[in-house]
Order: C-alpha cells, then sequence, then structure tokens
C-alpha cells in the first residue's frame, strides 16, 4: 500500500487581509526603525530627527487607516470567527499546551501540527491568544499613545489625564520594545510552515496548502 | 583800587570812609547791647559804619576755589529787611574793622553761605523752624539747605512781604525754583526743584501746583514719608486724572514691589517725572524709553538685538520697545511665560502657523519652549520647573511658598543642599499640597525649557541665527538640560531659580515628578534602553535556539 500526499489549497487569507498584514508589516518596520532613530540620535544617524518624526508620523496615520479597514472587514464578516477565542478553559488549555509541545518539541520529532488550518479557524491557540491581545490591547494602546504625542498639545486634557508626555512616551516605549522583540520572533515562527516559504507564500497568495494523507493499493 | 588778602576794594576814598566807620565803631562800642537792636520796627543806623565801605558794588571776596562772592550790601535792601534793626555784627560776629575774614580762608561760596546760615540759627533755632511747616522737612543742623540759599543774604522780608500777592503757582516756585534737596527718612535724597520752563513745556502746563500736591499750601507743607509711601501717594494723586493707568499698574511688578516696601521700585513719577511729563509719543522712542534708567544692562543687551536694531536704524518704527512686550504700566518680568509669549505672538501672530510648516508639535514646542530659548541662540538654557495649580494653571509663587514652608524655600524642597531631585519635588508638591488649604486645587508640575539669565532673552537674533536642529535637544546629552531649576516668581517678576540636581529628568521619580516636561530622545531613561537590548536579545535568542535544534532535527532526520 502506498502513502501520498496530496496538496490541498484553502483560501484562508482573504485580500482586504492580505493587503492590511503586508501594510502592516512594512509599517511595523519603518515605525521601529524611525523609532529607534528618534529615540536614539545620538546612537544612529541614518536620518535627520526630523525627517524621522516626520516618516513616523506619516506610517503612524497608514497603519492606524489600515487597523481600522481591518476592524471593520472582521466586524462585517463571518470570518470574525477566527478571533473568537476557544471559551472552555479545559479545551483551551489543552489544545494551547499541544501547540506549544509541537513547537517546543514534536517539531524537532517531525510530529504533525495538531492545529489545521481553515477559513474559519486559521490560528492555533496561542496565536489566537496572542493576536487577540495584539489587535485589540496592545495596538490601539500604541496608536493611541502615539496619535497623543503626535500632538500632544491638541490632546494635551487626555495627555495630562494619562499622566502627562513623559508616561505617555513611557507607555508608547515599552509597547514599541514590545514589537521590536515580536517582530523578528513573528517572521521566524512563519517559516515553520511545511516549507520555511510556505506561510509568507500563503500570505500573498491567500491559499495556505495542507497536506491530505491518501491511501492507494 | 587795591587787593589784600583776596579782599578787592573798590572806591576813592577808602581812607575817609575807614576813618568814618572807625568812629562810629567806636560809639558802637561805649553802647552795650546795641548789637541786636531791640527795637526792630525802624532801621537801626549802626550798620551804615559798615555799608561806607560795602555799599561798593565792587567790593568782592575771591575764595581759595576761586569763586567771586560779591560783598557789596545796598542800604536799600536793608532798609526794607525784615532785619532792618539788627545789627551787623548779630549776623557777622567777630568782625571788627581791624579784624576781617581773610578771604582765601574761605574754601567755597557753599562754605561761605553755610558759615553765614549758621549764624541764623542764633536768632531762629532749628526746634523752631521745624515746628514751621515750611520748614520742618527741609531744616537740618548741618544745614546743607543754606537759608541764605532761599531768604537771601542782607534784603530779607517776611513772607507776607516776600510772595503773599504772588500767583499760587509762583508763591511756591519762590523756593521750589531753587536747587532744594531733602533728606527722606529712608535717608535717600529728593530733589525739590523745579524747573518752571519745563513745567510750562510739559503735558501738564496749565495745572496748578496744588493740583497735584492737594496737602501742599502757604500754611501746610506735608513732611515727606520714605520713597515708597511718596511713590504710592504720588501714584494716588496721578490716578486722580489717570485711573485707568492706575488700575493697568497695579497688578504690574513694579507696584507689586511698591506694596512690599521695595524702596527701588518705581512709581508713577519714576517713568513720567513729576513736573517734566512728556507726551505719550516721547516714550515710544528709543530715546525717550525710561525703563533704561533702571534696566541700563539690559537696555544695552536689547539694543545688540534684532529689534533694538531695527529700531534704531529708523526703518522699522514698529520695532518692540521694552513696553510693548512687558507692557508699559501692566509691567510684567519674565517669570510670567506666557505674557512674553503673547507679546511675542502679538507681533509675529504668523508664528505659530509659520513653524507647524517644518516643526513637529509647533504648539506643544511654542508652550513649552520660550522664543527666546531658540532665538537667542548663544544663551545658556534652563529647564523651568513651576508648581501650578491644576485646572487654572497658576504659577505659585516664591512668596505663597515661602510663607507656606515658613520662610526657606531652599531649605525646604532642598533638604540635603545637594541639589533638588525628582523625590524631592515629588514629597514637596505634596507637602504644600498639604499646607495650602484642604480646598484648594492640587498641585502639578510643568517644565519649560527657557534662557537661564534674563538679560539673554533680550539679545534676539535674526530668525537666520535661530536654534532649528532638532538634534540640538532631541539627543541624548543634550546641553539644554544641562541646568534644571524649580523656578517661583519673585515680587519683582523675575524668576528665583532653585536648582536641580543633574539627573533630574531621567531619574525614575521624575516619572511622576516632572512627568510634564519629556524631550524625546534627549531625557530617556536607561532602564528603557536596557529593557530594549534585553527584549530584542531575547527574542533573537529563542529564534536562534529553535531553529538550531530545527536544522539538528533537519540533519538528523536526513541521516536517519
Amino acid at each position: 500500500m502506498d502513502v501520498t500526499m496530496n496538496v490541498k489549497k484553502i483560501y484562508i487569507h482573504p485580500l482586504p487581509v492580505r493587503i492590511w498584514h503586508w501594510t502592516n508589516a512594512i509599517g511595523f518596520v519603518l515605525l521601529i526603525l524611525t523609532g529607534l532613530q528618534i529615540r536614539y540620535r545620538d546612537i544612529i544617524g541614518l536620518v535627520s530627527f526630523e525627517t524621522s518624526v516626520r516618516l513616523h508620523n506619516y506610517v503612524g496615520f497608514v497603519l492606524m487607516g489600515s487597523y481600522l479597514i481591518w476592524l471593520f472587514f472582521y466586524l462585517t464578516s463571518d470570518k470574525i470567527k477566527n478571533y473568537q477565542m476557544e471559551l472552555r478553559p479545559r479545551k483551551f488549555y489543552t489544545d494551547a499546551i499541544n501547540q506549544a509541545v509541537y513547537y517546543g518539541y514534536g517539531i524537532f520529532r517531525g510530529s504533525t501540527n495538531p492545529h489545521h488550518a481553515s477559513p474559519y479557524d486559521k490560528f492555533n491557540p496561542m496565536q489566537k491568544l496572542t493576536y487577540d491581545l495584539i489587535m485589540l490591547l496592545v495596538v490601539p494602546i500604541q496608536f493611541l499613545s502615539g496619535l497623543l504625542l503626535w500632538d500632544a498639545q491638541r490632546f494635551s486634557g487626555a495627555v495630562a489625564a494619562l499622566g502627562g508626555v513623559r508616561t505617555v512616551d513611557t507607555v508608547h516605549v515599552l509597547f514599541f520594545i514590545f514589537f521590536s522583540a515580536f517582530l523578528p520572533v513573528h517572521a521566524y515562527l512563519a517559516t515553520l510552515g511545511h516549507t520555511p516559504l510556505a506561510h509568507f507564500k500563503a500570505m500573498f497568495t491567500g491559499y495556505e496548502e495542507e497536506f491530505e494523507h491518501a491511501k492507494r493499493t | 583800587m587795591t587787593t589784600m588778602n583776596g579782599l578787592r576794594q573798590g572806591g576813592r576814598l577808602p581812607l575817609l570812609r575807614g576813618m568814618f566807620a572807625l568812629l562810629l565803631l567806636a560809639a558802637m562800642a561805649v553802647r552795650p547791647g546795641a548789637v541786636v537792636a531791640a527795637d526792630a520796627s525802624g532801621p537801626t543806623p549802626t550798620w551804615r559804619a559798615c555799608l561806607s565801605c560795602h555799599e561798593d558794588a565792587g567790593l568782592s571776596l575771591t575764595t581759595a576755589k576761586g569763586e567771586t562772592i560779591s560783598l557789596a550790601v545796598k542800604a536799600a535792601e536793608l532798609a526794607g529787611s525784615a532785619h532792618r534793626g539788627v545789627e551787623c555784627r548779630a549776623c557777622h560776629p567777630g568782625v571788627k574793622l581791624n579784624a576781617h575774614p581773610d578771604g582765601r580762608a574761605m574754601a567755597s561760596l557753599a562754605e561761605y553761605r553755610l558759615a553765614t546760615s549758621r549764624t541764623c540759627l542764633g536768632c531762629h533755632p532749628v526746634e523752631l523752624l521745624r515746628a514751621r511747616t515750611q520748614h520742618a522737612a527741609v531744616v537740618f543742623e548741618d544745614q546743607r539747605l543754606t537759608c541764605v540759599g532761599c531768604h537771601g543774604s542782607h534784603g530779607i522780608k517776611n513772607v507776607t512781604a516776600w510772595k503773599g500777592n504772588l500767583a499760587p503757582n509762583d508763591y511756591c516756585l519762590t523756593c521750589h525754583s531753587r536747587n532744594l534737596t531733602i533728606e527722606r527718612r529712608d535717608g535717600t535724597s529728593m530733589a525739590l526743584a523745579v524747573d518752571a520752563a519745563k513745567l510750562k513745556a510739559s503735558v501738564h502746563p496749565n495745572h496748578a501746583c496744588a493740583d497735584c500736591h492737594t496737602g501742599f499750601s502757604a500754611s501746610a507743607h506735608p513732611v515727606a514719608g520714605d520713597r515708597t509711601n511718596r511713590a504710592i501717594a504720588a501714584a494716588g494723586t496721578c490716578a486722580r486724572c489717570h485711573a485707568d493707568k492706575l488700575r493697568q499698574a497695579d497688578g504690574s511688578v513694579h507696584f507689586t514691589l511698591l506694596r512690599s516696601g521695595a524702596q527701588g521700585a518705581p512709581g508713577c513719577i519714576d517713568c513720567h517725572s513729576a513736573h517734566e511729563v512728556a507726551p505719550k509719543e516721547r516714550f515710544a522712542t528709543l530715546a525717550g524709553t525710561p525703563c533704561r534708567t533702571c534696566h541700563a544692562q539690559i537696555f544695552a543687551a536689547y539694543s545688540g538685538s534684532m529689534h533694538g536694531k531695527a529700531r534704531a536704524s529708523g526703518d522699522h518704527f514698529d520695532a518692540p520697545l521694552c513696553s510693548d512686550c512687558h507692557r508699559a504700566h501692566d509691567v510684567q518680568g519674565s517669570a510670567h511665560p506666557e505674557q512674553v509669549r503673547a507679546a511675542c505672538i502679538g507681533c509675529h501672530p504668523t508664528a505659530v502657523a509659520i513653524h507647524s510648516s517644518w516643526l513637529p508639535n509647533a504648539s506643544l514646542h511654542l508652550n513649552a519652549i520660550s522664543c527666546a530659548a531658540c532665538h537667542a541662540p548663544q544663551a545658556e538654557r534652563v529647564v523651568a520647573l513651576r508648581l501650578v495649580e491644576q485646572g487654572t494653571g497658576r504659577a505659585l509663587t516664591e512668596r505663597e511658598v515661602g510663607d507656606l514652608v515658613g520662610g526657606d524655600v531652599r531649605a525646604a524642597i532642598d533638604p540635603a543642599g545637594s541639589g533638588m531631585s525628582g523625590l524631592n519635588l515629588w514629597s514637596s508638591m505634596r507637602r504644600l499640597e498639604s499646607l495650602r488649604q484642604s480646598s484648594a486645587a492640587k498641585l502639578d508640575v510643568v517644565g519649560r525649557l527657557e534662557v537661564a539669565r534674563g538679560i539673554d532673552a533680550h539679545r534676539l537674533a535674526d530668525k537666520s541665527g535661530a536654534v532649528r536642529a532638532c538634534e540640538s535637544c532631541h539627543t541624548n546629552g543634550s546641553t539644554a538640560f544641562d541646568q534644571v531649576a524649580l523656578t517661583l516668581a519673585r515680587d519683582d517678576g523675575r524668576p528665583k531659580r532653585f536648582g536641580a540636581s543633574q539627573g533630574m529628568l531621567t531619574d525614575a521619580a521624575s516619572v511622576v515628578s516632572v512627568h510634564g516636561f519629556y524631550a524625546l530622545g534627549a531625557t530617556r531613561h536607561w532602564v528603557l534602553d536596557w529593557l530594549l537590548v534585553l527584549a530584542v536579545a531575547g527574542g533573537l535568542a529563542v529564534v536562534a535556539l529553535h531553529l538550531t535544534f530545527r536544522l539538528r532535527a533537519a540533519r538528523a532526520h536526513k541521516e536517519g
């Protein structure tokens, strides 16, 4: 009996999501680079402070717009199920632990990924928790703090209520640190498909490749 | 005509006249008590012995300083004087025909007048003179104001005969046209002289003296108080016609100082003068700016600035003078930054728009940085931290804080004396809040980058010389943030700075104490820098580790 592998293409990433993702990817890289330049002008001298601030602001607004498109898309689409958390704790923890074991151990042993992506369930439990936190908490906070810093005078009331420019900037920097550390990890995790570039490719084409085991006599 | 011992004698028959005088003096000698005639109602002819020489209009004396003093006495003057019954020797004691004063022994005209005036006090004691209001403030034992300076030497008349029929202003000017000064209670000197011509040329040409000097009359001369009281009183006088100006001035730093008792503080007349009040157009000129009198150094700095040069060039009559920024009556110092900023924006209304065209967060910059901090590029800068009331934004003054802490502000905010830290500031703020009434607004700290010395704020350069590079501030280690100081407004409107320790803007407590002042990149906290390094390194380490295991697993799978 031969066992063959059938490749099944599943349309996981709709066009708006792909546009949003790559806009986000480029934007976040630019924000991190310009953020580094703004904060460490004494160490890094790629562009002037003025240029880096201007670029940082433009990119920030583009990403805010991009985020709103993402939000609108998911709020008006049944694909929002992708972000709906597993509300049964036992199942959530079991699935999350299985996924962590796979990434931390099974993947080295050739085990199969316990999560199989589908249009309405494209994230594994760890991804779902991470992206829910990022998209619904971290990113909005970062955009909001960035907006306040963009024109601290215009938003002086809010800035003061939140503890002043220094406090708002500290929050902004803390999440900047998070994104700076997260981005390379995220890019690496994207190489954990059936080939190192499979997930990258999917994020361009929209189609993830799933392997089906077929028996042939 | 001969000259002996500095005494110049005129006339043709000096010998005969001398013999005549000798006879008269001999006659007097046998009449004891005739030196001062008891009867002052009529002329006593005994002084005619002296007049035999001193009627000579050419008789004069030369002092050691070379001044010429006329020794001539007119008989008619004596005859009409209030002292016509007084013998010459009563006022010139010790003068004998053969013992006349040596002219060269008289040092100066002033000494001569002083010496003669002291004689007056023999019959007119100081105590009695002081009882008369006209003299009360001008009579001193040392006779700096000489009797003869006002009353003359020989033609002395009583007041009614002297000036009883004069017009009111002329009545006053009989004394005040002279170079009179008095000593105030505080020891300073005040000129009493009025130049009638300049008074006539002033904006008050038709005012009667009593219009302003309401307490004064022929019979009433109030004793002057100290300088401050007088300045306040004078302001009250001006306000009778110029109430609006006094209302403006009432909140000024000058009047705040006056009320606090500062002796150097100016009132209305210190800028406008008392009797030579010029039209306001005069004050709109460089030469007519009264501020330069007290603020000469600052005026010199201003004169070298682009504003001063523009004004002096004659081509820019709209270039600001002192009062255009600091106001003419509601004079404010630099401790009130919002007013100085308003003055800049007042003349440069497009400044916000122009800055917004290139400066990110322009409004914030214009609020958090004084115009001079960038436009006086050579100036040292300081981060001025002010304690303000939440809501109103009103900054606490040095006096307020001093009253709350019991006087010594520095000891209260920097007990160790090593420079205020972020923690010191935070705890001081909490303490002040507790010392204020519980209903009072909470306090906050607002930071602002300013020039460290007020004089530098007047050295404004052309905008091409202004600081434009963001990096001059937004770089770690920028000198712009080397100096940090708690800044409280003094009564005189200038800022009083209490220096903070270096690192105040970046220490941990600064997040709560100076959260209102933050310069991206420049005042960053090192903990966050290391957190960034650790986070990124940690993430990459996890990636590297995982990748290593993956590659080893792949190799093992291939080999196995």
